[in-house]
């Protein structure tokens, strides 16, 4: 990443403490990297777990870094280069945690890298603890030079000549949203832990001292929800942030942000279910729950970042969005997008924030003198009530989540009851409009849909294998169209059909971690498009771009 | 058959409590309170959860939110956070705060928001008809205790002063000046207020009339209580059945919410700011490895 080379890194690790196996992936290379591949080049094995669980990833050329001491069992059709960790270890006196940046440093020595951007990076990720950049840059420089030292019987994979492109980050999806949210002038942000959401509180507290975020631990999902929806009611940007579990305990305040047309955003980091499911793992089961969770009719927004980058832009984007319209919006992440970190260019600052219909203090001040009367429910041609922060003197904010009428007074008389709830549920039609021409609903790859031999439906983290999977079947000679959907709700149909009305006849496969194929029944449900076939995977790992590209080959056959 | 006019509230919504309820009196203590005060009715929040007592929030002229059951306390909790400059002021049930809302009280507790938690406790569920609360009697008949109540009573005062709240009191919603003078006591207590007031229910409560509770209260400002001796106020805490104390039980100051986080005590009320973009270059450099 400080040369200028792509990387994605991808961990897997079970839910426990202490012990267990765990896993890391990095692939990095010299044009975008999307998903990881089949194959390891280099394995780092600390355990003998690793080649028994990730064995099927070797190819002819792999390389096996380990100490023999250690790792007995090493595969035949590995190539070996051995290091002894523990001894090098015990020799200079460092500490058994430091033995995985002895691992980088005899990697890195391994693929050539220069040793002096290694230290930086090793610097810079015990960044503020002097002792601990100390320990480990020794380790490292350890395990580059004994690496370097050896006679090495292979000829080691080289990466091309970086070539740096610009102004870039390295950044999760949990990270990129929790940037957004500082950018977006989120005031508070109220969550309970839950994986693979916890990252998102982790760094949002940080911003207590550093950006001034009102950050609190609830004692439960319900009263996160509640809280921050309390905050967005007194006229501050407010949010919370979950995984399935959590996210039904907010269920009930959601309807309760629907009724109050409140602009409360939730994150829903999916991992697979059902109930306590796997829970650090990824999956992408919740597209339906998302946009169909809480009881009665009201409407929401929902959006599924493309990737870490889009992760940022989407964030602020809900924000504003959600104020323009006085609406809940969720924001839609698996595991994969919340966890792996990506190489991306680095967040422009020029955002533009919409208060939309919310009128500052002393605005509202100034026009309930010259004689307004404010109704915090008042009906309007776009469903849109004008509202005013809290505290505003001469106007009271009244919100009643029994049905009301304009003032926010509890009433059940049919034609209030009609008018309000027709109020609130026009704004879905003109939500629509506005998403469909000002914003990027859905995005296209590869292919076109009229020139592509098949045409993949996505949306979230599936999109990256299925973009290695083309470069896959490119060599196959078959022309794969890539379609992401990111705001699924309120679903963008007009969009959706022109683009797949370019599909006519052409084999449609929707790739989801998911069995039921939601996205392709959510189309269908909306727009009556029928998909040919759902490539799913719910195992929790996501795909690898060949495996992807060999599945959708068999579907073809069938 | 006697007609009873229901009377119509300053918000023009019409009272639809019962003759005779409870909550007649503390509506009425809560208005004495605030205009006592002086404080503007935009300045004034009130939270309600579900239950008779819910309907506070159609009937009185200050910011309202009419919540779902059981969540009052978070959410004072939260508008505090966000406009540190308003009264605010809590009204739940005791099947709201006590049974499904139990969860949230000794986390308002802990974190000593500059707020006021009202408890509308009439030891039973009144809006649906008459079941079992927690702070119904042992033994006592309801629609869902048939042959009586058989589980224990809920004690409210020593389970809030357990957890160490700072300002902890009971009140009778039959003695409206008392009441008023409480209420105001908790307002200007600088810290997470708590008062249970005894409210009867005069549909579905056979056992705690007017009359029951009223030839057994006695005010423990009329005894020499010290209410900053928290033992005392454990030991009177225990006080039911025969004798029940009301007055305030214990008072203590110490740090709120808004001195112990930083960006409610640095800035104005976060509510009042205008929005505007934060700049992000520098998290970018901190922790994402900015390259050029």
């Amino acid at each position: 990443m400080y040369m200028g080379y792509y990387a994605v890194g991808v961990s897997e690790y079970p839910s426990l403490i202490r012990g267990g196996h765990t896993a890391y992936w990095v692939r990095a290379g010299t044009e975008k990297i999307y998903e990881l591949e089949d194959h390891t080049d280099i394995v780092v094995a600390f355990d003998e777990a690793t080649f028994q669980r990730h064995g099927w990833e070797i190819h002819e050329d792999s390389i096996a870094v380990y100490d023999p001491q250690v790792v007995k069992n090493v595969p035949e059709n590995i190539k070996k280069t051995p290091i002894p960790f523990r001894k090098l270890l015990r020799e200079n006196g460092l500490k058994p945690i430091t033995m995985n940046m002895m691992a980088v440093g005899a990697v890195s020595a391994l693929l050539g890298l220069p040793l002096d951007t290694v230290l930086k990076s090793v610097e810079y990720q015990f960044r503020g603890r002097e002792r601990v950049i100390e320990e480990n840059k020794k380790s490292c420089m350890i395990g580059y030079e004994y690496m370097s030292s050896q006679p090495l019987s292979i000829e080691p994979p080289r990466l091309d000549e970086p070539r740096p492109w610009g102004k870039r980050i390295m950044i999760t999806g949990n990270e990129a949203i929790a940037v957004g949210f500082v950018k977006g002038d989120l005031r508070m942000y109220v969550a309970y832990p839950m994986t693979p959401a916890s990252p998102l509180l982790h760094f949002m507290v940080r911003m207590i001292k550093e950006k001034d975020i009102v950050t609190i631990q609830a004692e439960s999902e319900i009263a996160a929800a509640q809280m921050a929806l309390a905050a967005c009611w007194t006229g501050i940007r407010a949010a919370t942030g979950t995984s399935g579990g959590g996210f039904a305990l907010m269920n009930e305040t959601l309807s309760e942000a629907g009724m109050f047309e409140a602009p409360l955003i939730i994150v829903v980091a999916m991992r697979p279910g059902p109930s306590t499911g796997m829970a650090t793992h990824s999956a992408q089961e919740d597209l339906l729950y998302s946009i169909f969770a809480g009881h009665g009719e009201f409407p929401r927004i929902v959006v599924a970042p493309a990737d870490q980058e889009d992760a940022y832009y989407r964030a602020v984007e809900l924000l504003n969005l959600a104020w323009k319209w006085r609406v809940p919006g969720i924001i839609l992440e698996d595991k994969h997008l919340a966890e792996s970190i990506r190489t991306v260019p680095a967040f422009r600052e020029d955002l533009v924030l919409e208060k939309g219909a919310l009128l500052y203090k002393e605005e509202a001040e100034e026009k309930i003198r010259n004689g307004w009367k404010y109704l915090p429910y008042q009906v309007t041609e776009n469903g849109v009530s004008p509202w005013v922060p809290t505290g505003t003197e001469g106007a009271l904010n009244k919100s009643d989540s029994s049905e009301h009428d304009e003032r926010g007074i509890v009433s059940e008389r049919p034609h209030i009851a009609n008018m309000m709830y027709k109020k609130r549920m026009r704004k879905e039609k003109y939500i629509l409009e506005d998403l469909e021409k000002n914003y990027e609903v859905i995005r296209t790859y590869g292919y076109p849909v009229e020139e592509a031999d098949i045409v993949v439906l996505t949306w979230g983290s599936a999109t990256w294998a299925s973009l290695e999977a083309k470069k896959h079947l490119d060599k196959e000679g078959l022309k794969l169209g890539i379609v992401q959907v990111i705001y699924l709700w309120p679903f963008p149909k007009n969009k959706f059909n022109e683009i797949m009305g370019r599909a006519s006849g052409k084999p449609v496969f929707t790739v989801e971690y998911n069995l039921r194929g939601q996205l392709g029944l959510l189309a269908k449900m909306v727009t009556g498009f029928t998909v040919t076939d759902h490539i799913g995977k719910i195992d929790g790992r996501p795909f690898r771009g060949k495996q992807l590209a060999q599945e959708i080959i068999s579907r073809l056959k069938r | 058959m006697s007609v009873f006019r229901q009377p119509v509230s300053d918000t023009g919504a019409v009272i639809t409590w019962c003759p005779g309820c409870g909550n007649f009196g503390i509506l009425r203590a809560f208005k004495k309170a605030i205009n006592d005060l002086g404080i503007p009715p935009w300045k004034v929040v009130v939270v309600t959860g579900i239950g008779c007592h819910g309907k506070f929030h159609n009937y009185v002229n200050v910011n309202t939110i009419h919540t779902i059951h059981g969540r009052v306390a978070p959410m004072i909790t939260a508008i505090k956070a966000a406009n540190k400059e308003l009264t605010v002021i809590g009204l739940a049930g005791d099947g709201d705060q006590y049974a499904i809302g139990v969860g949230h009280l000794p986390h308002i507790i802990r974190r000593n928001p500059d707020v006021t938690l009202i408890v509308h406790n009439n030891s039973v569920f009144g809006l649906t008809t008459g079941q079992a609360s927690p702070t119904s009697e042992k033994g006592q008949i309801t629609r869902t205790t048939p042959w009586g109540q058989w589980e224990e009573r809920f004690n409210p005062i020593a389970f809030v002063l357990s957890q160490g709240a700072s300002f902890v009191a009971r009140g009778f919603a039959g003695d409206v000046d008392h009441l008023t003078w409480l209420i105001k006591e908790a307002i200007k207590h600088k810290g997470f207020s708590f008062i249970d007031v005894l409210q009867p229910c005069v549909t579905f409560d056979r056992i705690h009339t007017y009359t029951w509770y009223r030839e057994r209260i006695y005010k423990l400002e009329e005894t020499g209580h010290d209410p900053s001796n928290w033992h005392a106020a454990m030991s009177k805490a225990y006080e039911w059945g025969d004798k029940i104390p009301i007055g305030i039980f214990y008072r203590v100051e110490k740090p709120t919410m808004e001195d112990l986080l930083d960006p409610i005590k640095k800035n104005p009320p976060l509510a009042y700011l205008h929005l505007k973009p934060k700049k992000i270059t520098d998290l970018l450099e901190k922790y994402f490895s900015l390259t050029e």
